[in-house]
This record gives structure tokens, C-alpha cells and sequence, in this order.
């Protein structure tokens, strides 16, 4: 099998995986930074998002081959304690219900705020539409991400 | 006489009036009202990768704003809205390798999302109606 070389939350790593394997898999299994969670493998859900160069990007579909060419930045890269602010955020408007799609939503809120530092609402329904929250936190999630943006979030 | 004559010419003139109407409404398709609810269609499907201004992710899913690509083969761009593509994609002199997915979309909204990604960002490029979508359907 192929060796690649992945820039993952600022470290270098080597795994030797086939070329099409998902990041999301190369993530979990080889790198064992299990924060990114799977959902529908199809890039539909958002689940699985990371940062590809800055981006909110699905990484259940996007192949290791690929992926090694960005920087990726998981949800263990944001803070080593949750202190991030739009975790902070997340924490102080209690967002989560079951939990299993806040680590995507986050890694989508955190990408739009450090485009745009002050989005609107439209803003942020446009950035958090791939975004699946089966608990329906939505509204919590906004508030948060507005909340994120008053704290400067996008750092 | 008279009367049964004046009844004989307005309904002629209704239907002549009627079948104007309806030639007329199958003729034309509003390019601009389409744009406008592809728009919602682009918010809901497209936006994740291909991003707000259409201009994707470099390296990872390639522009749909002066996409050479889009704009070269209608139909090619109607067959990848409803079931996706994978494989080698080049677009605008760059390789793009990364699977997308197809989607649900109806005749309508297909054709909506495709005249207003045709139509946006300094493209510009003739209707694509709900017709044109069916017959880009696999059979």
C-alpha cells in the first residue's frame, strides 16, 4: 500500500493506507482522533467535518490522496480543553442534545467565523446548511455562533 | 340571425384568443424566475463544497463560477446534478479527483439550480428547462 503524508492539527503523520481511503477513516483508525464522528458517508450529513486549508470540508469523502495536499485541522486541533470560543459558546448556550453531529457543527461554525468574524443570519444558514442536527439544535446552534462572533470567535 | 351570429364570431375569437394563450405559455420558459428559486436549491445542495460565490475549494472540489467545465456540455452538467460524478474532473486546466453525490432533485429544481449556477458569477448560458432534465434522465 501507498505511503502518505498528512499534516494533521500541525503535526506530520505517515500512513500506509490504500489511495482511496476516506480521511475520515485514516483520521479515526490510523490516527486515532476519534472527535470526528461518521454519519452518512456520502458527504450529506456533516458529520464529519474537518479543515481542509481553512475550509469546513467532509472528510468521509475526500480520499487520503487528496487530503494530503491541505492542512487539516480536526476538532482535537481547535483547543487541547474546549476553551476555543465557539466551544466556549457552545458550552455557555448548552447547544448539544445527543451530541453526535456537534463536533461537525463546530468545525462549520468555526470556518465561517474566520471569514466572517460578524455573519448574519442568512450567514450562518448558508455556511451551516450541510450541517445535519437530527435533535434539531439549530436555534442554539445560531445563538451560539452569534454569541462565538461577540466573543471574537475567530481566532 | 343576427344574435346566433354574434355568438358564432365570439367564440371563434375566444378560441382563436385561447389557443394564443396556450402556445404562448408552453413557449416560454422564465429564465429569470428560475434563477431566482435556483438559488434556494444551490443554498440547500451545492453550497457545502462548491461555496457561496461558486468558486469551490482549490485542490479538493473545483468552481462551478467560470467554470469551463459547466458550461462546455448541458447535458453532461444535468446528468452530474441528478447522479453525481467520480473520476478525473478537469476544470479551468486543473485536476479535481473527489466524488460527489447526486441528489433527489425534480425536474424542476434541477433545471432551477442549473440556470442559476449557469447564470451566476460571470456565467452566462442558455435555459436549461424542466424538459431538457427529463430527457437527461437514465432511462
Amino acid at each position: 500500500m501507498p505511503v502518505f503524508r498528512l499534516n494533521v492539527n500541525n503535526q506530520s503523520f505517515t500512513v500506509n493506507v490504500e489511495a482511496d481511503t476516506p480521511l475520515l477513516w485514516v483520521l479515526r483508525d490510523e490516527l486515532n482522533l476519534r472527535g470526528t464522528k461518521f454519519g452518512c458517508g456520502i458527504a450529506q450529513c456533516g458529520v464529519c467535518t474537518v479543515h481542509f486549508n481553512g475550509n469546513a470540508v467532509r472528510s468521509c469523502s475526500i480520499p487520503v490522496s487528496v487530503a494530503e495536499k491541505g492542512k487539516i485541522i480536526t476538532i482535537e486541533g481547535l483547543s487541547k480543553d474546549g476553551s476555543h470560543p465557539v466551544q466556549r459558546a457552545w458550552e455557555e448556550m448548552d447547544v448539544p442534545q445527543c451530541g453526535y453531529c456537534q463536533a461537525g457543527q463546530i468545525m462549520s461554525a468555526v470556518a465561517l467565523l474566520s471569514k466572517k468574524p460578524k455573519p448574519s443570519d442568512a450567514d450562518i444558514d448558508a455556511a451551516m446548511t450541510g450541517n445535519i442536527c437530527r435533535c434539531a439544535t439549530y436555534k442554539r446552534i445560531r445563538k451560539a455562533i452569534h454569541l462565538a462572533a461577540e466573543n471574537g470567535g475567530n481566532k | 340571425m343576427k344574435y346566433r351570429r354574434d355568438i358564432f364570431i365570439t367564440g371563434v375569437l375566444v378560441l382563436i384568443l385561447f389557443t394564443q394563450f396556450t402556445f404562448k405559455h408552453e413557449k416560454e420558459f422564465d429564465l429569470k424566475a428560475s434563477i431566482k428559486r435556483g438559488k434556494e436549491v444551490y443554498i440547500a445542495h451545492c453550497i457545502s463544497c462548491h461555496m457561496e460565490n461558486g468558486q469551490g475549494i482549490e485542490g479538493l472540489y473545483p468552481p462551478v463560477a467560470k467554470a469551463d467545465y459547466l458550461m462546455a456540455n448541458k447535458k453532461r452538467s444535468i446528468q452530474q446534478v441528478l447522479y453525481g460524478a467520480t473520476g478525473e474532473m478537469k476544470v479551468n486546466g486543473k485536476i479535481y479527483n473527489v466524488p460527489m453525490a447526486g441528489t433527489d432533485l425534480t425536474d424542476e429544481e434541477a433545471s432551477d439550480v442549473l440556470n442559476y449556477t449557469r447564470n451566476s458569477w460571470g456565467n452566462k448560458g442558455g435555459a436549461v428547462t424542466p424538459a431538457d432534465v427529463k430527457a437527461a434522465r437514465n432511462k
